[in-house]
């Protein structure tokens, strides 16, 4: 059989690994070592993909997209359908008036050039577009998206109903409205400036404080920036006072947590901008509000540079080492946050980090007595179901099958899938054990 | 010992070709229907390729694949017939999950990833950990891949698409297509290995 006499490039190795070996590579990696051990790393990784995280949608979600792309194919198709021959002559008449325009705009209209972004009836805002922006749209009502990377844009958004949204997102921010018009600057993909004509825009920087803006202010980038960390999950910690969806994205707390950390925060600065916050949490903003908070005449504001409360940092120092892989520290300074005067329900996370770093130390019995602590201390946690599965296993593996099966049934009941596919395989080995025995 | 290319998830289906072009024919003369076929078929397949290129899920997720059947229903009369159907609609897949936000789907999928904490029977928690370990430091590696050796990677080695059909796919001859996806496999390790430390 013929056979490479010496080793294919590795490029072709890797076509022979994808395609399947032709019969000269199978002879020759019979033979070779490095290319049999290259191979190897190969089918290791491409087995790794295999875990790679899928997401599929619900039955529900499935259909809603499913409608919204028919409803969107339709309008296209119905406003060309019926002109579908003529389209290459109605294409150059629309060119010659479009050039006409054009000719006009640029030649009569000194500046202010405008895009309309709301060219269906799904979009609720207004973009103008000063010269040399870049933006696109990123979704439609009811979260509605304009991803701005560079310029300047002037929004205009119509009053928005129960459960719909605007937001502007640049790299580093995003701005949120009700019923407003304000501008946006950006450089670079980092938001620069924003400046409220009418109603109320959140403003939630990445790093540093969040800020409600009225009519009439403005949030300029601070100009000294904090040092960017070797961390990027640091980097991207943003502060207590963002908003609450911004942290459930990006933090290991709780949500809850958060939403207490923060309240304790504002009442300890007590200061304005966190006053506006709690406002724009219950009001709902019309033109008649606006017009009342014109009558204040308030002052530009700037975000307030960031306090964190002792827990935290310490739990910030646990999370970072947690990543690491710097379990012993990790569990060090978990412990610090909760024993820290005032750390409430920072406590109950850094308590279930805390269980997790003792797990992947491979104190086994460590691990076991901070996970029947955290779920007796905390029943009620978002994480009870993923602390009470971790200790299903745990226990299983200790062969105390009786306490594993309470804790695998407490965690079928978790709202996380995964967390209650791992129960139901739990409670599945319990009872090929109890066969066996 | 034998060395054939590792099935990988979903081939290429090729009894559905002749249908999905014609599909896609109908679709280019406005035919909603087809479009809607189109969908269903390939639905779950884009969910699957966009969160592996973009790290997207939830609504972020729902936004591309949204975004991408709408694109297919604009280009659907541009369908040239030179790739299959689905590695078409990857292609346009591709190109939206190129233009997605990508700081804002990468802060939350970094958390994310760190706190979905599995367990499967038959492994040790702590099986289980680094197992997740090396997943989430393969899900960083390709995120820091660039679009062009990312896309080759999950189309070839965890879509299952040829590679002469992804070539064709993306435009570039076969011989490129090789070239990167040994340099992302490359990168890939290297980075996995970097990070192991």
């Amino acid at each position: 059989m013929m056979r490479h006499t010496t080793c294919p490039s590795p490029v072709a190795l890797t076509r022979e690994h994808s395609i399947g070996a032709s019969a000269a590579t199978e002879e020759h990696l019979n033979h070779c070592e490095a290319c049999t051990e290259q191979w190897a790393k190969f089918d290791q990784l491409l087995d790794l993909g295999r875990d790679l995280p899928m997401h599929s949608p619900t039955a529900n979600k499935t259909e809603t997209i499913r409608a919204a792309v028919l409803n969107s194919f339709t309008q296209s198709s119905s406003s060309s359908g019926s002109f579908h021959k003529w389209r290459w002559v109605i294409g150059a008449i629309a060119a010659s008036i479009i050039a006409i325009i054009g000719v006009f705009y640029f030649q009569w209209t000194p500046r202010s050039n405008t895009i309309e972004v709301n060219d269906r009836s799904t979009f609720k805002a207004t973009v103008h577009s000063h010269p040399a922006a870049t933006l696109f749209r990123a979704g439609s009502q009811p979260d509605e998206i304009v991803r701005l990377t560079g310029g300047t844009i002037t929004v205009s958004v119509k009053p928005l109903e129960k459960g719909e949204r605007f937001r502007v997102v640049t790299g580093d921010a995003e701005v949120e409205v009700r019923g407003t018009i304000f501008d946006v600057v950006v450089e670079d993909d980092s938001l620069l400036e924003v400046s409220v004509i009418s109603g109320r825009v959140d403003v939630r920087p990445a790093k540093g404080a969040s800020v409600t803006l009225g009519p009439g202010e403005r949030w300029g980038k601070p100009s000294q920036q904090t040092p960017p960390t070797a961390d990027p999950e640091v980097a991207d910690n943003p502060a207590p006072e963002a908003s609450a969806e911004m942290l459930d994205a990006v933090s290991p707390l709780t949500a809850k947590t958060r939403r207490e950390m923060t309240q304790s925060t504002r009442r300890q600065r007590g200061g304005d901008a966190y006053e506006q916050i709690d406002r724009s949490d219950t009001e709902t903003d019309s033109l008649t509000d606006d017009k009342a908070d014109e009558d204040e005449a308030p002052h530009p504001k700037e975000p307030s540079p960031q306090v964190l409360h002792p827990s935290e940092t310490a739990f910030r120092d646990g999370w970072s080492a947690l990543k690491d892989n710097a379990y012993a520290d990790s569990i060090e300074a978990f412990t610090e946050a909760i024993n820290t005067p005032g750390a409430g329900k920072i406590a109950e996370d850094a308590s279930f980090w805390r269980c997790v770093a003792y797990a992947r130390l491979g104190r086994h019995q460590k691990a076991l007595h901070a996970l029947q602590r955290f779920v007796g201390t905390y029943p009620n946690s978002p994480r009870a179901g993923e602390a009470s599965v971790m200790l299903g296993w745990k226990l299983l593996e200790a062969g105390d099958l009786d306490s594993a099966e309470k804790h695998f049934r407490k965690a079928t009941l978790d709202k996380n899938r995964r967390i209650r596919i791992s129960a139901e395989q739990g409670l599945s080995d319990i009872t090929s054990k109890r066969r066996l025995q | 010992m034998m060395r054939h290319k590792i099935a990988y998830l979903h081939r290429n289906n090729t009894d559905a070709a002749a249908p999905d072009a014609a599909l896609i024919t109908a679709c280019g003369n406005g035919d909603a229907t087809a479009l809607g076929a189109l969908f269903d078929r390939h639905h779950q397949a884009v969910y699957r390729f966009l969160s592996r290129m973009s790290g997207a899920d939830g609504p972020d997720l729902d936004d591309l694949v949204q975004t991408t059947f709408i694109e297919v229903g604009r280009s659907a009369s541009r369908f040239a017939g030179r790739s299959s159907v689905k590695s078409w609609i990857l292609g346009i897949g591709a190109n939206v999950a190129r233009h997605h936000i990508r700081s804002e789907v990468r802060r939350k999928r970094t958390v994310k990833a760190l706190e979905a904490v599995q367990y499967h029977g038959g492994e040790t928690p702590e099986a289980t950990y680094g197992r997740q370990q090396q997943v989430e430091q393969l899900t960083e590696a390709l995120e820091g891949l660039s679009h062009k050796l990312r896309v080759v990677f999950v189309m070839c080695d965890l879509e299952g698409i040829s590679g002469v059909e992804a070539a064709s796919t993306l435009g570039i001859k076969p011989g490129t297509l090789w070239r990167r996806l040994h340099d992302a496999r490359k990168k890939l390790a290297q980075e996995i290995k970097r990070r192991r430390g």
